[in-house]
């Protein structure tokens, strides 16, 4: 999973939602962006 | 707890919930209320906006605060239940209440005003997140055209111009669709209307007027369809009668915390999933049914369709579904003993047997794909009936094959697994309960309990308790003892804490539901394990 890497943007776009608000969003598109989420939760986050 | 402490002690909480469970009925002595969503609200608030004059200010004034409540701490709302609904019902509600503060508030309120800004932040947060991961998010955006069209006309900002064009290629779309087939358009849809509303139309205007239910609502009595509905006649100048009863429906429609419902009223949908618990529980311990269920036989009788079916509500005649079908046949058969051969019965049947699927299962409503939760109603259902083997093990047979590794199913009206699981285990527990798989489902039932003695809900208790009471009772002792001592624990007042898990933006969060699990469940544990409570006396509480 932590292979993919955000960018810069990408990671801004992900600190300014909750982690609630990133779940909720990533549930309604599809599983590239959900694996994107969770790189950005569980890895580029933290 | 000695024995005569327990059984006192749930008699005590089943006599309690049954009396707020009738306590939950309207004047007519069915269950007809709905509880509010904010989706709904910021919905009938555009309407009562648009429409201004033909509303009292107090009803706008009641949506407005009941929207301010329920905001979450985030800006945002929701109804905790479906995936990604943040977002297309915090653009609704954000565009309602500005709507309401460009046309009334100009003075200024600070709270209105906080509200706004909160939930302009959350967007704000939510479209960059959109923008920034570049996917494609058409489908997703279709959710909010509503609101869209609605900011358009109001000159509300509230779609970032780079994702502006997305809408315009879902109407688009939407175009290309309707000149293809256009008697595919039946104005089902938010987006449909919408559609109507920025190209018009005099003959879609007209077939938008005629599709007006009798008690002035659209569409399954939906309240987004019905507001935006009215906001496209009026605009477009259309019958001043359509109008008339559109907002007498929108104004009969507001419930006491000031929100709207996404539809209402949906007395026969409420009051069928009473009938249909209360009669399994009477039937399995060879009782008659409390003449509060059983006086409502022909009131149901009258409710049927011509098809056969049952629907939501006797306003929406032309909408007969599975869920409803199903849980009315079984009432009218296992609660009320009637005679499988009369006519309303025979049709029933065919309704149900008709609307089964190539791969065994049942829709919501025929023609649209099979459901897990709808094949184990319309199983149970078609059982009662006497339906053929041959339909019954085709259904049995898609639910197995939607059975998941760790024995759950999932529901389509329901986020709970534990709904999904109950539901295929009520169903097939008289054909089937010998079965590896069946056996799967109960481990997964019996690994859901939580260390508090609960399943999550108290609604889910009462669902999983059921189930295991159905069964060898003996053989899940402990969990049931564990689960009915949280039952017990956690009534207040005949009331359990809520927490709705029904899906979507549809609210029928009603008491109702929430309440005949657990009672059908404490019936059950009092006639099966505690076994000396009479409970006729328990049921006749009115």
């Amino acid at each position: 999973m932590n292979e993919i890497e955000l960018t810069n943007e990408q990671l801004d776009a992900l600190r300014a939602l909750s982690e609630e608000e990133i779940e909720d969003l990533a549930a309604a598109l599809d599983d590239r962006v959900s694996k994107l989420c969770a790189v950005g939760i569980y890895g580029g986050l933290q | 707890m000695e024995r005569a402490d327990r059984m006192s002690a749930v008699e005590r909480c089943t006599t309690l919930a049954i009396k707020a469970l009738l306590d939950e009925r309207g004047k007519a002595r069915y269950w007809d209320g709905v509880s509010s969503c904010p989706y709904a609200t910021a919905c009938t608030l555009a309407a009562m906006v648009e429409l201004d004059e033909r509303f009292d200010p107090a009803m706008r004034e009641n949506a407005v605060a009941y929207l301010i409540a329920t905001q979450r701490q985030n800006g945002a709302w929701s109804l905790g239940v479906a995936p990604g609904e943040q977002l297309p019902i915090t653009a609704h509600c954000y565009t309602a209440l500005s709507m309401y503060h460009a046309h009334f508030e100009k003075t200024g309120n600070k709270v209105l005003i906080e509200a706004i800004r909160r939930a302009r932040a959350y967007l704000d947060r939510a479209f960059n997140f959109l923008q920034t991961f570049d996917v494609n998010v058409q489908h997703y955006l279709a959710s909010i055209v509503a609101a869209h069209w609605l900011a358009k006309i109001y000159n509300i900002p509230l779609l970032p111009s780079a994702l502006e064009n997305h809408i315009s290629k879902i109407l688009a779309d939407y175009e290309i669709w309707i000149a293809k087939s256009p008697e595919a358009c039946v104005y089902r849809t938010p987006a449909e209307i919408v559609h109507l509303a920025c190209r018009p139309e005099v003959s879609r205007l007209c077939e938008l007027q005629t599709r007006q239910l009798e008690n002035g609502s659209w569409n399954l009595q939906q309240i987004d369809s019905t507001s935006l509905a009215l906001i496209t006649i009026a605009r477009q100048h259309g019958s001043e009668e359509v109008l008339r009863r559109g907002c007498n429906y929108l104004r009969s429609s507001q419930n006491a915390d000031g929100g709207f419902p996404e539809f209402a009223p949906a007395e026969l949908c409420n009051t069928i999933y009473v009938g249909f618990y209360f009669s399994d529980v009477c039937w399995r311990a060879g009782i008659a049914l409390p003449t509060w269920l059983h006086n409502m036989q022909s009131w149901l009788y009258q409710s049927q369709n011509p098809d056969g079916s049952m629907s939501i509500s006797r306003w929406s005649p032309g909408d007969g579904d599975i869920d409803d079908t199903a849980w009315a046949a079984y009432w009218l058969v296992k609660g009320l003993n009637e005679d499988l051969n009369t006519p309303q019965l025979h049709a029933a049947r065919a309704f149900l047997e008709h609307a089964q699927n190539d791969d065994g299962g049942f829709p919501t409503w025929p023609g649209r794909p099979s459901a897990v939760d709808l094949t184990a109603h319309a199983y149970q259902g078609l059982l009662a009936l006497g339906s053929d083997e041959s339909i019954l093990q085709k259904a049995a047979k898609y639910l197995r094959l939607r059975q998941f590794e760790d024995g759950s199913w999932s529901a389509m009206w329901n986020v709970s697994k534990i709904y999904g699981t109950t539901q295929v285990l009520m169903a097939l527990a008289d054909n089937y309960q010998s079965e590896p798989f069946f056996h799967s489902g109960v481990n997964y039932v019996l690994q859901s309990q939580g260390t508090d003695g609960l399943w999550d809900t108290a609604e889910e208790t009462g669902m999983a308790l059921y189930v295991l009471l159905l069964l060898d009772s003996s053989k899940y002792q402990a969990a049931i003892e564990r689960g009915m001592e949280a039952l017990v624990d956690t009534q207040h007042g005949g009331y359990w804490p809520e927490k709705c898990k029904w899906k979507g933006i549809f609210s029928y969060t009603t008491r109702p539901w929430a309440l005949t699990p657990p009672i059908a469940a404490c019936l059950a544990y009092c006639g099966k394990v505690l076994n000396g409570t009479n409970l006729n006396r328990l049921l006749d509480v009115s």
